[in-house]
């Protein structure tokens, strides 16, 4: 028996590219943040001037993520009703509570981080007021350092769980898909704290050592969470898994997905491995940084989008063409552009204590 | 089993089965479980059935529900879904009509996922958007099995049918069922023994089928006369117009392995 759809109706996509904007910030941002507690609690130089470029990069990928998500919702007016309605049994009302707070330690910790560093290297007068007075947080910082971290666990959480939980879309339904997530964000927030360090906080032969096996790491990881899925799923005979092959099987594009992302961790690891043999292309370490945050754009846009033109019903798949408009193209050029908008600006105040003209007394009371 | 163990046993059997049950009377919900039902009369449980075998595709419930609902241009609450079945030993083909609307299930998991609680299964299992409430998330859209929801692009928030509940209350009959021409769809009360619903329920009983069983939803739109070829998902060529209209390359994809 063969049958031919005659009369069907086009379902779109419920969530945008926003959402992917979303969750590859607040990923990039909750993961660079626990790099950033690491450094902060383990204390160890080379930890230590970590820390600056992984803050750098939690900050500023963590306000962008929360435009894109209000971007996301239909009714971006109505956010306040996630406050007035509080709903325990749903992720995406425990996610409501869980990012404002990540989001509030988060600045704080940045805050009084950048007030202690700018009490102890001095800074622009611009800058006087956010060392003005005598109070000290530097025994707050630890404190904020893991607070944050276990908002940004809990951040990591929520946004895996709720998608996981979703069983009508077959993909989504493995707990997989929350190391995964992870994983990739991580790969991410690396990448950009190497680009950060080389860029902005300023590195050693030896610091870029040390970030480039933390990429090597990362980048196993994440291929280990992927070969779990796979190695789990075919043992398991996983709805995600058989559906994946179905997927493989059927259609061009995903067989194009799944070769893609293979080839591409190959060539991340080749090259990883490349650069650290060779002591001439250490300083160049950065340049692996717009392939490892594209790779997990990449995985979060077929994840998110490209899920969602698998019919949960009808045959084939469906068609979906990027709008250009805010809801497409534009919402993904802009949320881009903010962040890197966003990033030279916290660039400039994290090193406005390197150019530092004024004493502690002088920016204190000026 | 002497008397005494058997009292013990079935004392410990009471009072696990009532601490099994306190969870249910005294907190709501755990994440992802249902919370409890609200509105509506409990003493009724809304079901339909629809009989395949006198459905004609004549879209006649399409269109009265975009009149009773209004619902924006190209999106629908019922649509009624046609396919071309060949039989590949003779060559034969025949029409296949399978009309679609909101399964109103007993597990709906479209209701859990609502951040804000906008949508909710009311007491008598009709599952409804409170779309002053809803923040357009798209939550429920992605966990409705059914392809049952869409963010209605008027009011920029969920939609779904409703059995048509405004109609229910005032003693008529949903829009859909009271369009169709060949009398293919009934609504009625499950919890009525005596109703036309569960009289053609019980007259069919080895022919009903559900949709998608396996996700465990429970759904309360029964079918009659449904090949399991349409039960879990269709394996077969795409809707044509995707061809004509979206020539995307990629994009329509044809399940190239058939």
């Amino acid at each position: 028996m063969s049958i031919t759809e005659i009369t069907v109706p086009l379902y779109e996509v419920a969530w945008l590219p926003w959402a992917v904007q979303y969750f590859f910030f607040i990923g990039l941002s909750t993961t660079a943040l626990l790099l950033a507690s690491v450094a902060h609690l383990v204390g160890h130089q080379r930890w230590q001037r970590l820390q600056p470029a992984a803050l750098l990069v939690a900050v500023s990928a963590g306000l962008v993520a929360p435009v894109a998500l209000l971007a996301d919702l239909h009714q971006p007016g109505r956010f306040w009703h996630f406050y007035a309605h509080f709903t325990p049994w749903s992720w995406m009302s425990i996610g409501s509570v869980l990012l404002p707070a990540y989001f509030a330690t988060l600045l704080t910790y940045a805050l009084i981080w950048q007030r202690e560093r700018l009490r102890s290297l001095g800074g622009p007068r611009w800058l006087a007021w956010l060392a003005r007075g005598a109070w000290s947080g530097a025994k707050a910082l630890p404190w904020l350092a893991g607070l944050a971290a276990a908002l940004a666990l809990g951040v990591l959480v929520y946004t895996g769980s709720e998608i996981m939980v979703v069983r009508a879309r077959p993909l989504w339904h493995t707990y997989w898909l929350l190391p995964n997530l992870a994983l990739t964000a991580l790969l991410a927030a690396v990448a950009a704290t190497i680009f950060a360090q080389h860029w902005v906080t300023g590195t050693s032969t030896d610091d870029a050592r040390f970030s480039l096996r933390l990429l090597s790491l990362a980048l196993l990881a994440t291929a280990l969470g992927a070969v779990g899925w796979g190695l789990s799923g075919w043992m398991l005979q996983s709805g995600s898994f058989t559906e994946a092959v179905r997927l493989f099987r059927h259609f061009g594009y995903w067989r194009w997905v799944f070769i893609g992302s293979a080839l591409l961790g190959v060539l991340g690891l080749c090259a990883t491995v490349l650069v650290s043999r060779r002591p001439a292309l250490l300083s160049r370490s950065w340049m692996l940084a717009p392939l490892a945050l594209a790779s997990a754009w990449a995985f979060r846009w077929v994840v998110l989008m490209r899920v969602q033109t698998v019919p949960k019903y009808g045959a084939g798949l469906y068609p979906y063409q990027l709008p250009l408009g805010s809801d497409g193209l534009m919402g993904v050029i802009a949320t881009f552009g903010l962040w890197v908008a966003v990033f030279i600006m916290l660039s400039s105040v994290l090193n406005a204590s390197k150019t530092g003209n004024l004493t502690i007394p002088e920016i204190a009371h000026a | 089993m002497d008397k005494s163990r058997r009292a013990f046993l079935g004392q410990a059997a009471a009072l696990t089965a009532g601490a099994a049950l306190i969870p249910l009377s005294e907190a709501s919900a755990g994440i992802n479980d249902q919370p409890p039902r609200r509105g509506g009369d409990a003493k009724h449980r809304y079901g339909m059935v629809i009989d395949l075998r006198r459905c004609i595709g004549c879209q006649a419930c399409t269109v009265s529900c975009s009149l009773e609902n209004q619902a924006p241009l190209g999106q629908f609450r019922t649509v009624v879904q046609q396919y071309e079945v060949a039989d590949s030993a003779t060559g034969q083909v025949a029409n296949f009509m399978l009309p679609r609307l909101c399964n109103h299930c007993d597990q709906p998991p479209c209701v859990p996922v609502c951040p804000v609680q906008a949508t909710f299964q009311r007491k008598d299992g009709i599952v409804v958007v409170d779309n002053e409430r809803c923040v357009g998330c798209g939550y429920c859209v992605q966990a409705c099995p059914y392809d049952a929801r869409f963010i209605n692009h008027k009011t920029q928030t969920a939609d779904k049918c409703t059995f048509c509940v405004h109609r229910l209350e005032a003693g008529l009959l949903p829009a859909c069922v009271e369009s169709c021409v060949g009398g293919a769809r009934i609504i009625g009360d499950l919890n009525d023994p005596d109703s036309h619903i569960r009289q053609v329920l019980r007259e069919n009983y080895d022919d009903v089928k559900v949709l998608k069983p396996e996700m465990g939803t429970r759904p309360h739109v029964f079918y009659i006369g449904m090949t399991d070829a349409f039960v879990e998902r269709i394996h077969g060529e795409p809707g044509l117009w995707f061809g004509a209209q979206h020539s995307l390359g990629h994009n329509v994809g044809t399940e190239d392995g058939r």
